[in-house]
């Protein structure tokens, strides 16, 4: 019997069988709108091997981007972590190193994101709330305290004051005796997704760019182990975009970054190989693992085919992931280490470099310590337990993952072209598109679950209305703001006031124009003690403040 | 009455809460209003700038209504902001988001903003929008904006009746402006393109550029950038020299009065709706329907 | 005549996703929703609110900075003279929503509330203050 002979006698088969018992649902959509069929199979399911999969470590890397992934070493595993004052964080970090975490990854508190010092009228109630507050270099000499810096590598989440924070980081180091050289780590400083879904911008879009440019040249040349970027899918999806979204978005404000660098004639060879990227792990396994590996083999397609370029590592996708927070649930909160093992698995069957994977207690509090180990131990228990790490692309040339990968890629690619249409990232980000598209996307999920289409166990099926809601938290002492005042107060009263105000000048001055690189500008005033709010209060003048449009 | 006396006095002095209210009063249509309305018309006033601003969704209107607030602002001017977007014909609710662009102003005592949602229905907004500009003029405003989606279509539309009209496109509308032809074109004093800054901007401002010779009393053309704050103050040169000549020329005063005839239309037909509805029946001629009703008044007139 | 609501963002958190979602349930539900985006302070969410004649005003917050900014906020409505009902909306623990109903606030919902639930409450405040 024939392939095509099979499949009708089959379909016949089906056909019969589903006119008598219906099935579930009439049609099994993802939340990216692709229809799913009953099975998948070679007539369904074609593709290339050595075109569209290739081989690990080789382009276009569909099945990962190192020859042996983690049968070499496991993924980094990198919890985010970070609140009330560096002494508290730097505790927490030493505490997650000895549990056996391998990279340190920093949350910030929201005044240090948007550049505001803890004594400025808007930080009330926020210092040392969802991350750690940072106003000077010697709250980073805290943070980092007893930690080898040329042993961790360590990840920042932080966006608008990036350059500050990386030279505080370059700081501290060189304090400590360290050449820059030697430091690894990353940096978010990914401005465009900010104004699109995560909120923590400062200046407009055109002095944003410049400063990233900025920092990228600036490692390309002192840095060659620091990702000065990582492009940021994960905000877009939690704001609400599907998963087509989250990468098209993504690749788009990518190819903005490599456009603003490539007019500062380097070449794409020499800084493209330190880009680094960012995605959610959503709950529908199949539909992420082949998004995972669409978003590879259509990156390295871009880098080689728009971009020119010919170095591997410069087309190469590696990208840090993190579970999805906005699919915690704050009943029954320990479902949500099932669901966060689910995501942290599509994460690894998608080859990812890094991982964070959230507590289950995160829709409710800050995480606590206990709920910070399980989360740990989840992936332990994946790369010490499951088998998954011991060979590559494990649910490579599964009818179903290809064929995924495949429309995927395609939808993906679709999108990405409407927003280039629309004249790149920025132009789509200023009129409100992709934050619309954003928006719609979210209410199209609180639709669903809303009229129950959407099973949220524990939420809007199998709920249990005699749910005991109390719940231990995590709490933050409010006098935290005073001591961080006290602080910089300190500081302010031993710091030599003259070169504060030449730096702040000469910073202000090379700001105004454009060609100058300001990160080495950016490095004097962290040494001479400035503090993060005065720094970036003297850009603020320079460069005015954004103001996003209206979308709903 | 005398809450309506103590309105009026707490509204001379510009207080923010009182004009809120008077303006809530008109729009809960409270048994005062008549007596209110009265007594706000027997004011004194100074007659007010009011700059209306129109134009598609997304071409920047609310940033360019902030940041002309702005310059304004720091110049020691009131500013009053009425804006206006669309109510849902499925729910009747209405999102209002227009203030987003402008909240980093506040708090401020020179600046009022009010937002409103059009209910969608014949003439429902502007007795409202109009009597609100009354209402700031008392309060002695020296700037009155009015930020509208609607392209002035209907005859009540207060956009046709603001002093300075400005319409608000950006680059890349270019197939809009085709759709414009005929209606606001016509009457706006300004054409605006914002988003300068955007890469081909160039091209859709020439092709603006000579879409306006064409017209019989060529708008002048502004081209800014809101974000850049670019060319605002040509803008707003623009905006008072257009008040001014119009000023001159006693155009203003024909304005007004259009504006008055025009409120007295829609409050009219405010009124008259309810009642419309009542003297029609199922299965009647429609026309001859509407005809009696109208005869009928007509002879209520001769007696009146 | 339709009831306005003020949908604020109190504070530096930018995730606006569940203020949004809110705005957008509330307008479906036949209110008019006048949504003041991210990064307010109390005091301009006071003048909004008063600028706009709002019957309600919803706070949102997901930073943990609600019991600083919640009743700062309903102290500096009151302070003008006004009286909407005032609902918290946001990851608050329920120990402090008890506290923020002593300080100034009228309802509060923690985590995981849908949207729906929200609507309810007005419409019960709406029956006892037609």
């Amino acid at each position: 019997m024939g392939l095509e002979e099979g499949k009708e006698k089959w379909m016949e088969l089906y056909t019969k069988h589903i006119g008598k018992h219906a099935e579930r649902q009439k049609e099994f959509i993802l939340d990216s709108g692709l229809v799913l069929e009953p099975i998948y199979d070679p007539t369904n399911s074609q593709f290339e091997y050595e075109q569209d999969l290739g081989w690990p470590g080789m382009y276009p890397f569909t099945r990962g981007v190192q020859p042996n992934m983690y049968r070499g070493r496991f993924w980094t595993m990198r919890q985010y972590a970070g609140y009330g004052t560096a002494k508290e964080t730097n505790e927490r970090f030493r505490y997650l190193l000895e549990q056996g975490q391998t990279g340190l990854s920093v949350a910030f508190d929201l005044p240090t994101q948007i550049g505001y010092d803890s004594d400025h009228e808007l930080s009330m109630g926020e210092v040392g709330k969802v991350g750690v507050a940072i106003d000077t270099v010697e709250d980073m000499h805290i943070l980092f305290d007893q930690i080898d810096l040329s042993k961790v590598s360590t990840s920042m989440t932080i966006n608008a004051p990036a350059a500050v924070l990386l030279a505080m980081y370059i700081v501290v180091a060189e304090e400590n005796g360290l050449d820059r050289k030697v430091l690894s780590g990353t940096i978010q400083n990914d401005i465009l997704k900010e104004y699109v879904a995560r909120g923590t911008y400062i200046f407009p879009p055109k002095p944003s760019l410049r400063l990233i440019a900025d920092t990228i040249e600036f490692c390309a040349q002192e840095m060659p182990k620091w990702n000065p970027i990582s492009i940021s899918g994960y905000h877009i999806r939690e704001a609400g975009a599907n998963a087509v979204e989250e990468i098209a978005f993504t690749f788009a404000n990518a190819k903005a970054y490599v456009d603003a660098v490539l007019k500062r004639n380097i070449s794409v060879d020499d800084f493209a190989g330190q880009l680094s990227f960012f995605f959610a792990a959503h709950n529908n396994l199949l539909e992420e693992v082949a998004k995972f590996r669409a978003a590879r083999r259509l990156w390295a397609k871009i880098m080689r085919e728009q971009y020119g370029a010919t170095k591997e590592r410069a087309m190469m996708l590696r990208f840090h992931t993190q579970t999805a927070g906005s699919t915690l649930t704050a009943q029954q909160p320990l479902n949500n280490i099932i669901r966060v093992t689910l995501q942290a698995l599509a994460a690894v069957l998608g080859g990812t470099q890094s991982l964070h994977t959230n507590s289950y207690d995160e829709a409710l509090s800050l995480p606590t310590e206990e709920a910070v180990k399980v989360a740990l131990r989840t992936q332990q228990i994946l790369a010490y337990e499951s088998g998954v790490a011991d060979t590559v692309d494990p649910l490579g040339g599964s009818y179903v993952i290809e064929r995924l990968t495949n429309e995927l890629e395609e939808n993906i690619a679709r999108e990405l072209k409407a927003i280039d249409d629309m004249g790149g990232a920025v132009a789509a980000i200023e009129s409100g598109y992709m934050q619309k598209r954003i928006a719609e996307s979210a209410y199209k999920y609180y639709k669903g679950v809303a009229n129950g289409e959407k099973v949220i166990v524990g939420v809007n099926k199998f709920a249990d209305p005699e749910e005991d809601q109390s719940f231990r938290v995590l709490r933050v002492d409010p006098k935290i703001r005073e001591e961080q005042i006290e602080s910089i107060n300190e500081v302010k009263s031993k710091r030599d006031n003259v070169k504060v105000e030449e730096s702040l000048e000469e910073l202000r001055k090379a700001a105004m124009t454009e060609d100058v690189n300001l990160m080495p500008l950016i490095i004097d005033a962290v040494r001479n003690r400035c503090t993060l709010g005065e720094i970036m209060d003297t850009l603020r003048d320079v460069f005015g403040e954004y103001r996003p449009p209206v979308v709903f | 009455m005398g809450t309506n006396q103590s309105l009026i006095r707490a509204l001379r002095n510009g207080s923010q809460a009182d004009i809120a209210r008077a303006i809530t009063l008109i729009e809960k249509n409270d048994e005062n209003m008549s007596e209110f309305l009265k007594l706000l018309y027997e004011e004194d006033t100074t007659p007010v700038p009011l700059i209306g601003l129109t134009g598609f969704g997304g071409a920047g209107k609310s940033s360019l209504v902030g940041v002309l607030a702005e310059s304004l602002l720091k110049l020691g001017k009131r500013i009053g902001i009425m804006a206006v977007d669309p109510t849902s014909p499925k729910s009747g609710g209405a999102l209002l988001g227009d203030r987003i662009r402008l909240q980093h102003l506040f708090p401020n005592e020179n600046l009022f903003f009010r937002s409103f949602a059009n209910k969608g229905s014949l003439g429902g907004l502007s007795p409202l929008l109009m009597e609100s500009v009354k209402i700031l003029e008392v309060a002695g405003f020296d700037y009155i904006f009015l930020e509208t989606v609607g392209i002035g279509q209907s005859e009540v539309d207060i956009t046709h009746f603001a002093d300075v009209v400005v319409l608000v496109l950006s680059p890349g509308l270019g197939d809009e402006i085709q759709f414009l032809k005929g209606g606001i074109m016509e009457i706006a004093d300004i054409l605006v393109m914002n988003k300068m800054d955007m890469p081909s901007a160039n091209v859709s401002l020439a092709a603006l550029e000579a879409y306006a010779r064409l017209l019989d009393e060529p708008p002048k053309v502004v081209p800014v950038s809101a974000i850049e704050r670019r060319n605002i103050d040509v803008l707003l040169f623009e905006i008072n020299d257009c008040y001014g000549r119009k000023q001159e020329s006693h155009e203003l005063e024909q304005i007004r009065k259009q504006r008055n005839r025009a409120l007295y239309h829609s409050w009219m037909m405010q009124m008259l709706e309810p009642i419309l509805d009542q003297c029609y029946s199922e299965g009647e001629v429609p026309y001859i329907a509407a005809k009696t009703f109208v005869d009928s008044i007509g002879r209520c007139l001769n007696e009146y | 005549m339709g009831r306005k609501i003020v949908v604020a963002k109190p504070g530096l958190d930018g995730h606006d996703r569940q203020a949004k979602v809110i705005a957008r349930v509330l307008k479906d539900n036949g209110y008019d929703v006048v949504y003041t985006g991210i990064r307010q302070t109390p005091s301009q969410i006071a003048q909004t609110v008063l600028q706009e004649s709002a019957d309600v005003v919803v706070l949102n917050n997901l930073s943990g900075a609600h019991l600083e900014l919640f009743p700062e906020t309903a102290k500096r409505i009151r302070e003008l003279g006004l009286n909407p009902f005032i609902i918290g909306t946001g990851v608050i623990p329920p120990e402090d929503q008890e506290e923020l109903l002593k300080k100034g606030l009228d309802v509060v919902f923690g985590p995981g509330t849908p949207p729906q639930t929200i609507v309810e409450a007005i419409k019960q405040w709406e029956q006892t203050n037609p």
